[in-house]
């Protein structure tokens, strides 16, 4: 179909403002990162005085508020790498269970899957957070990924299942009569042919425990054991807050789920799909 | 009074429309493109106007799909907490909280547990009706 005319000008038209709509808070955070603190309250479009200064104070933990920037970019890498490693586990092994081994109870477990998904995750907050204290557990980095395991792993079971019961069972019969057993099956058969859909899985567990705020600002407290998100939180409670140390933290943040993203894009869109779109 | 509640209101939906329009675009690109193009070109033949093929095939076609969007869509949304922590923090006088953030308010910062969770508990029949689409959907 050519559009032509009027309706070419509207729909670039179209284009131009929901492309300005997306992109411009993300312009506008690159550039606040490289404005010099006099700058700051002069709002512009354009940087005049570009400078790495905020950048370099932050490397360095130069200004108070990034005193302890590496240790809790540390926190926050290690309960993402954390949480993504332990989703990988369950999803991968309940999946195989869901899809490849009939057991009792298994199709209630299937219907159930999808529940937490659709209780927002800060509902139970309050419920948690008397667990985590009633085992002692508030203030470890533990109590933040068990959370997230929780929140993160049925979604990847649910998706990992759905993908799992596309690949045909005959493999798994040719694979049984040359003499494999489920474990094998799983290793050298079940794993290699689930791999797309993993990613996507990763990709999802890594972010979702990245970008928490809640939980980790309910179980972590003290400027060496916080998450990033959360030191972010707090330099807003004071009044002349560094908004460009805050957009320099913020760029730097993003940098990796950027990353994650256009590595894992074509994966990540289909596997995140599969879910939503096998129901049609 | 009203004005300036209503602005922060408006800026935390205009933060949320921001953040999950190109993910939700992202889903419905990959859910129109499953859709068999003879549909389509059958649709050409009979000569229909493109809003008829995407009132009569393409919206039909991703009828779940809207559904399980719109829920998933709602419920990302309905527990929001950082938003309104982050941009209001329930100010002007604890008149633009929403749910997660008022329970946080109750609970953490009044240590009233019980009308914390009680806060929680008023969008119960909100989420068993989510409850109850998914079992549905998921059938």
């Amino acid at each position: 179909m050519r559009l032509r005319g009027w309706r070419k000008v509207a729909f670039y038209g179209v284009c131009i403002a929901l492309l300005v709509w997306t992109v411009f808070p993300v312009y506008y955070m690159v550039m606040l990162s490289l404005v010099t603190w006099e700058d700051l309250f002069k709002p512009r479009l354009y940087v005049a005085n570009p400078t790495f200064e905020n950048y370099l104070q932050t490397f360095t933990q130069a200004n108070y508020f990034v005193s302890q920037f590496w240790l809790q970019l540390y926190n926050s890498v290690s309960i993402a790498l954390m949480t993504t490693a332990a989703v990988l586990v369950i999803g991968t092994l309940g999946s195989f269970a869901l899809a490849r081994i009939s057991f009792r109870g298994s199709r209630t477990i299937q219907s159930l899957t999808p529940f937490t998904y659709i209780i927002p995750s800060s509902f139970l907050s309050i419920p948690f957070f008397k667990l985590m204290a009633d085992y002692d557990l508030i203030g470890t980095k533990l109590s933040v990924v068990l959370v997230m395991i929780t929140f993160a792993s049925p979604y990847a079971v649910w998706i990992l299942w759905d993908y799992g019961k596309t690949i045909p069972p005959d493999i798994d019969e040719a694979a049984m009569i040359d003499g494999a057993g489920p474990l094998a099956i799983f290793f050298r058969i079940y794993l290699p042919l689930i791999l797309p859909p993993m990613v996507a899985i990763a990709t999802y567990a890594f972010l979702f425990a990245w970008n928490e705020y809640l939980y980790a600002v309910l179980f972590l407290s003290g400027e060496k054991y916080i998450t990033i998100p959360v030191a972010m939180g707090n330099f807003l409670a004071t009044d002349d807050a560094p908004w460009n140390i805050l957009m320099t933290v913020a760029v730097l943040y993003s940098i990796p789920p950027v990353i994650f993203y256009y590595c894992f894009r074509r994966h990540l869109v289909s596997g995140l799909v599969t879910g939503a779109v096998s129901g049609v | 009074m009203t004005t300036p509640i209503a602005l922060a209101i408006a800026a935390a939906i205009v933060y949320h429309i921001w953040k999950y329009l190109p993910f939700w675009t992202l889903i419905f690109v990959a859910g129109r493109r499953s859709i068999p193009r003879e549909l389509y070109e059958a649709g050409e033949i009979d000569g229909t106007t493109p809003l008829q093929r995407f009132r009569y095939i393409t919206f039909p076609m991703l009828r779940n799909l809207f559904m399980i969007c719109s829920l998933l869509s709602m419920v990302f949304t309905l527990g929001d907490f950082v938003i309104i922590k982050i941009m209001t923090g329930g100010a002007p006088g604890d008149s633009t909280h929403v749910l997660s953030t008022l329970a946080y308010r109750y609970t953490f910062l009044m240590g009233k547990l019980d009308w914390g969770v009680g806060t929680f508990v008023v969008a119960l029949p909100v989420t068993l009706l989510f409850i109850f689409i998914l079992i549905r959907w998921v059938r």
